[in-house]
């Protein structure tokens, strides 16, 4: 009796202490937030003139508040702005000695603290730290791992390349953070996929082969081509993507004949990067696969053929037998 | 006699203390997870997927039975979604109101022709329209066939990798959908699905399709069940999500992965439960595979739904809650204390069916047993109030302390007036509301025996205070 006694005065002492405790945090977060968008709004002009202007306003008489929402603002403004711009602003970034302090960061305990500064060096453009994110790259963490990935990228750090595909082939970062990144850094990241996608051990090929899709040029349709013939449905499948976005007319032939192939999942993509080609030629295979095809590889079909020939699609589906993938794709396309 | 009471008295000592410990365990795990998610954010945007050509599509499937007061608002929010790629699926699983006259007129709709996947088996689908200024709204009209038959529907006619179930009367935040689609990017080839939250969306005020301004529910019942739905998601899913042993992602908001639940079959019809039978047969289809797979919980991104707000349509809704939960935990009975299926078999299953399935019945034998104790002049009243008052104070500290952690973290603030009013539910939360719904819980168990498939209605009101023509 005295033990529940003593618990329950214990709670109703809990409950009234919590609450106590409660509202004065959020008294001070809600002071600490309001402050924190005063300065971002009385920041926001100074920003402004940061990006737009060629002469850097001074900041040295700004408080330490001030100097973090302004570069809160900046690194926002930053992510999207290339050429001048941003070079601008990464010479705002390293003359206000905020550069330095990220790098320090880098070495902090906290792997919170190591991606956050990761993760802003990318936003100050640094150059100057990109051999600090290329050992971050190696980082024991891997939420810090993934921001030097994101940072290189958006640095357009091309000696990144390298070690960027090594960490997506270790899958010590996710593809999609890893290949945005090469994706960022652009053509001059395409000469690592292409070791990659031409190396047929490695298990980040199929991934790499998607990649210079995008970064890549007519020149690698060649590595792209002989993915076309691989045993992995996963490598053929990225492959006839990649040959859609690199334009490469010459596979066409390749194209067409993949989509007989068992998978339904790499006929679909040869479908959709002979509409990308626009190989006319192809739509009686198109109309002929959305006819008799699997569902994913019928519909892809259907909807390549009408891209490139649309009145053919419509003729094709009034036919007996036409099947109702072609239908569908007509009827889509008439919307657009 | 004396010896069952004396039995009870332990049994009922060890389950309060071990069931306080668990509460008091996730309350610390969601803490620790939250805070650690919180600073995630500033070094992972999920803005930055939006520009990614990698960024996977979404095909959001909206079951949609008699929903003519709310589905427009739904779809516009959906519409604006600040994603890359995605289509929205309305199904229209044979309403008997103005559902999809009101659709047709919102947003002009076209018939076309269509096909359907035969992998996956629904109730006939009458007719396929599109959007005509808006292709990528896609409308399904079937025959009656339930939410599992429609969203069954819905998968057969989508065409992105990843689909988000969604309900017809929810209204999500903008980036809602690149929130719940994180563990998909930072994991893609393991995650398998991810769940955001649910909140009461009653009190708000929604302007386009959008929350504008977060408000406190005014009615008393709603307002508990906005205090419920906070413990339920922090506290209840976080730290079974960080052990990979989450039981539920929400029908009203999750994102899965559509070959995945195409290879389980989809949904089933015949468990009311869907979303938590699908959840369930995801786990042990990966781990009878010896896949690599996730299944997460995502603390930040919303979705707005209206909770009922008389004691029949809350009361239909729990029934019918419980009837998912026993049929569900039925089925998965040969996973129940096996290590083969790693903490789900070894701790969410288990406590679910002993603090949740199971408690309305506990509570029931208590009643009876207080009532004997009582009776043989066994009960000292004084220590009978004193355990009362201990118990109701534990739930509302834990309660409050989740409302805490949610206006900490900052993403929906309450004004000063309302974060009063929710700590007062919060701090009162664990007083009456609860037995009453186990009564209700109660009632589903004679529900299971008779196997009673009957959804009930809830009297909607329609979501938010103004929503303004196009």
């Amino acid at each position: 009796m005295l033990t529940l006694t003593l618990i329950t005065l214990g709670l109703a002492f809990a409950a009234v202490a919590w609450t106590a405790v409660f509202l004065s945090a959020r008294a001070y977060t809600t002071h600490r937030d309001r402050n924190h968008d005063k300065e971002i709004n009385r920041m926001r002009p100074l920003a402004l003139a940061v990006v737009e202007d060629e002469e850097a306003p001074d900041v040295s008489g700004l408080t330490r508040g001030e100097v973090d929402a302004l570069a809160t603002l900046i690194a926002r403004y930053g992510r999207q702005l290339r050429g001048d711009a941003r070079e601008r602003l990464s010479a705002f970034f390293l003359n206000a000695g905020l550069v330095d302090r990220e790098r320090r960061e880098l070495r902090a305990r906290n792997a919170w603290r190591r991606a956050t500064a990761a993760f802003a060096l990318g936003d100050m453009a640094a150059m100057s730290a990109v051999p600090d994110l290329l050992v971050a790259l190696d980082d024991r963490d891997r939420a810090v791992r993934m921001a030097a990935a994101r940072s290189l990228g958006l640095i357009g750090a091309s000696e990144a390349a390298d070690p960027i595909v090594e960490s997506v082939t270790a899958a010590r970062i996710p593809w999609l953070v890893g290949g945005q990144a090469l994706l960022d850094i652009g053509p001059t990241a395409a000469p690592a996929l292409r070791a990659a996608a031409d190396d047929v051990a490695s298990p980040a090929r199929a991934r790499a082969i998607e990649l210079l899709g995008f970064v890549g040029d007519a020149a690698d349709a060649r590595s792209v081509l002989d993915a076309l013939a691989s045993e992995s449905p996963d490598i053929r499948e990225r492959g006839a993507r990649a040959i859609g976005r690199l334009g490469a007319r010459d596979a066409v032939v390749s194209l067409r004949r993949l989509l007989d192939d068992p998978v339904p999942a790499v006929a679909a993509a040869a479908a959709s990067s002979l509409a990308a080609l626009g190989d006319r030629a192809a739509v009686p295979d198109l109309v002929r696969l959305a006819r008799d095809g699997a569902f994913e590889a019928a519909r892809a079909a259907a909807a390549a053929a009408v891209a490139i020939d649309p009145r053919a699609v419509d003729e094709a589906a009034r036919l007996p037998g036409a099947g109702a993938f072609l239908g569908e794709a007509a009827d889509l396309a008439a919307l657009r | 006699m004396s010896i069952f009471l004396d039995a009870w008295a332990m049994f009922v000592f060890v389950y309060f203390i071990t069931l306080a410990i668990s509460f008091m365990l996730f309350t610390t795990t969601a803490w620790v997870s939250l805070r650690r998610y919180e600073r995630a954010r500033h070094y992972s945007p999920a803005q930055e997927a939006f520009a990614s050509p990698l960024t996977p599509g979404i095909s959001v499937i909206l079951p949609a039975y008699n929903e003519e007061t709310g589905v427009v608002a739904s779809v516009r929010s959906l519409l604006a979604a600040h994603y890359p790629s995605f289509e929205i699926v309305v199904v229209n699983d044979g309403s008997n109101d103005g559902t999809l006259a009101r659709l047709q007129e919102a947003f002009d709709l076209v018939p076309v022709r269509f096909t359907l996947r035969e992998t996956l088996q629904s109730q006939q689908v009458h007719q396929v329209y599109v959007g005509r200024t808006q292709p990528e709204l896609v409308v399904v009209d079937k025959v009656n066939g339930g939410k599992s038959d429609a969203l069954n529907a819905g998968l057969r006619v989508a065409r992105h990798p990843l689909f988000a179930a969604i309900d017809a009367d929810a209204v999500l935040d903008s980036d809602a959908f690149i929130e719940v689609a994180r563990p998909f990017l930072d994991d893609p080839e393991v995650t398998v699905a991810s769940g955001g939250v649910v909140r009461v969306s009653n009190g708000c005020t929604v302007v386009g399709g959008r929350v504008v301004h977060v408000g406190f529910p005014q009615d008393v019942l709603v307002a508990i069940q906005y205090v419920e739905y906070v413990r339920a998601f922090l506290v209840g899913r976080i730290p079974w999500s960080s052990l990979n042993a989450l039981m539920i992602v929400s029908g009203a908001f999750g994102l899965f992965k559509r070959e995945a639940v195409e290879a389980v079959g989809g949904y089933r019809v015949d468990n009311i439960g869907e979303d938590v039978d699908l959840v369930m047969r995801l786990h042990r289809a990966e781990r009878e595979a010896g896949n690599a797979y996730a299944i997460k919980f995502v603390p930040h991104p919303v979705c707005w739904t209206e909770a009922p707000a008389d004691l029949g349509s809350l009361g239909r809704q729990r029934r019918r809650w419980q009837r998912g939960l026993g049929q569900t935990t039925w089925r998965c009975r040969d996973m129940i204390l096996r290590p083969k299926f790693g903490w789900l078999g070894m701790g969410t299953l288990p406590y679910f069916i002993l603090y949740e399935f199971l408690s309305p019945a506990i509570a029931l034998v208590g009643v009876v047993a207080t009532v004997m104790w009582w009776l043989l002049g066994g009960l000292s009243v004084q220590f009978f109030i004193l355990f009362l008052i201990a118990s109701f104070l534990l739930g509302g500290l834990l309660t409050a302390s989740a409302v805490s952690m949610d206006q900490l973290g900052g993403r929906q603030r309450l004004s000063n007036r309302d974060l009063a009013k929710a700590l007062g539910y919060a701090l009162t939360s664990s007083f009456a509301y609860p037995q009453v719904m186990q009564a209700f819980q109660l009632v589903a168990y004679v529900d299971l025996a008779r196997r009673s498939t009957s959804w009930g209605e809830q009297r909607r009101r329609g979501i938010g205070t103004k929503t303004p023509d196009p």
